[in-house]
């Protein structure tokens, strides 16, 4: 296979570890419910876009990221399981609704200690919740610096 | 044309896990689905459009469902919002 288009793939959104989605302790994400992507276990605090896109929306409680990409695609980043209940807390933004973003800016800060001292798993999900528009998906898990490694390729269907 | 409207009684909003179960359902008919809160619209079969409507506990959502299969889809979608408020 060759993937020639730079968009073609998703980056590791965080340093830590990439691993299949099936990782992720929540059936919406493991069962693959809410789209195609990877798991990543953070090791650092910082957080960036795993594509160029613009910024669709950023959740009230600062965890969960999505991404609009000009081949049409959806991506979701979603920081740790059931942090929504965090209220915001351990989350800075670093971006806002509406803005351009490149593959590897930064998106937000996340304090991972916190996180889990609060009881929660900081296991981050990466997804395109519009899998249908993707073909020939291929993994590359393991050891990820955030913004540099590609856990996931795909090219986007013609037409 | 059939139209429902349900303020959200789920303690954590229209979040990333109830928001991808609305576009699944909504995903599976024919019909427009489309949703208002908060002065924005969003197509319910797209999990980011629902999320950016950045709906809470207490947000009116307004769906309008146009097609063939409204009457099902109506059925559907009062059923997940019946379901709503149990969901994590």
């Amino acid at each position: 296979m060759i993937f020639s288009k730079k968009q073609d793939q998703l980056l590791a959104v965080c340093d830590g570890v990439s691993a299949p989605i099936t990782e992720i302790p929540d059936e919406a994400f493991s069962m693959g419910l809410l789209g195609r992507g990877f798991a990543q276990d953070p090791e650092g605090n910082v957080f960036t876009s795993p594509v160029t896109g613009k910024i669709e929306s950023v959740s009230k409680t600062k965890h969960a990221y999505t991404i609009h990409t000009k081949s049409d695609l959806d991506i979701l980043v979603h920081i740790g399981v059931d942090t929504v209940e965090l209220n915001g807390d351990g989350f800075e933004a670093m971006v806002s609704e509406g803005q351009s973003i490149r593959a590897g800016d930064t998106l937000c800060r996340a304090d991972i200690e916190l996180i889990r001292n609060r009881g929660f798993n900081p296991i981050t999900a990466v997804l395109v919740t519009n899998p249908e528009k993707i073909e020939n998906i291929a993994y590359k898990f393991g050891t990820t610096r955030a913004g540099k490694d590609c856990p996931m390729y795909y090219s986007v269907k013609k037409g | 044309m059939k139209e429902y409207k349900h303020i959200i009684k789920a303690e954590n909003g229209l979040h990333a896990r109830p928001a991808g179960a609305l576009a699944s359902c909504a995903k599976t008919f024919k019909s427009s689905i489309t949703v208002s809160a908060l002065g924005k619209n969003a197509d319910a079969k797209r999990l980011l459009s629902l999320m950016s409507l950045g709906a809470t506990k207490g947000t009116e959502l307004h769906f309008v469902i146009t097609g063939e299969d409204e009457q099902s889809a109506y059925e559907a979608i009062v059923d997940f919002c019946e379901r709503l408020g149990d969901m994590r």
